[in-house]
């Protein structure tokens, strides 16, 4: 488990590390990092994706 | 007062006791149909009525994509009991939004402006008290801002996890959420276990957003 990360990010921008951790595949262990990139998108586009959180707000 | 007439008031009352948690017993259930209230009566039906969803005034705000999914909020906290995701966004009222927007109108409408940022900061509820004073709004340069911004109510989030080398052995790639919203990601790897990851987006500004992950 890592994490949790708290960052503030400017929207668009290219990618931002947000911490180090353990990479295992069962048999190596390696360093690596969590990278973040975020981008704003309007109403209207994300109505073309499929699925909806059954939420209110 | 005779013994018979006690005994009397006793019988009186046992009898009235009984008729009043009849009817406690048969009516304090949500209301139903009359035909299935009479097909319940018949026997003990050993059934949960089934869960009513209502869906939100406004469903289409919560749109995502495939790869994430929403964890359930309630209105103060996870609803999924995940104490550490406890990040709500206060409640806007009409107005404190007015006061928003009167400050908003007092300065260039770009990042430096203290209300726009804050108005941005709550999202669908600006977007909803948007609509109903947007008269207020004078300016039309002001207006066409506010118009815009507050249509971006998603986010696209990448994500990836590199090792020393550079190599990527996990990705999320551009996939939509909702602000303000918790969920659960498939991340897509290569020679490693599933990851998993959660995290929620909020806007904090024109062009910055502030994540937990």
């Amino acid at each position: 488990m890592a994490g949790p990360w708290f960052t503030v990010v400017k929207q668009g921008a290219d990618w931002q590390t947000l911490g180090t951790l353990w990479i295992s595949n069962g048999t190596r262990d390696v360093p690596g990092r969590i990278e973040l990139k975020l981008q704003l998108v309007e109403h209207n586009n994300a109505m073309q994706s499929t699925n909806l959180s059954q939420l209110s707000d | 007062m005779h013994r018979s007439q006690v005994y009397s008031i006793y019988l009186l009352t046992l009898a009235l006791a009984s008729v009043v948690a009849f009817g406690i017993r048969n009516h304090s259930v949500s209301p139903r149909p009359p035909h299935a209230s009479n097909h319940l009566h018949s026997r003990n039906d050993p059934l949960v009525p089934p869960l009513r969803l209502i869906p939100a005034m406004d469903s289409s705000n919560f749109w995502h994509d495939p790869l994430a999914v929403a964890h359930p909020h309630g209105e103060k906290r996870c609803a999924s009991g995940c104490a550490v995701s406890r990040h709500p966004t206060d409640r806007l009222t009409p107005s404190a939004f007015f006061t928003l927007l009167k400050a908003y109108q007092q300065s260039p409408p770009i990042e430096a402006n203290g209300a726009l940022e804050e108005i941005l900061f709550y999202s669908r509820q600006s977007r909803e008290y948007w609509r109903q004073q947007r008269a207020d709004c004078l300016d039309p340069m002001w207006q066409r801002v506010l118009d815009d911004e507050l249509e971006k109510t998603h986010v696209l989030v990448s994500l990836r996890v590199r090792d020393e080398s550079g190599q990527i052995c996990s990705k999320l790639t551009r996939v939509r959420v909702p602000l303000d919203r918790r969920h659960v990601f498939q991340m897509q790897s290569e020679g490693l276990p599933p990851l998993v990851t959660s995290g929620t987006v909020k806007r904090v500004g024109l062009n910055h957003l502030w994540t937990r992950l």
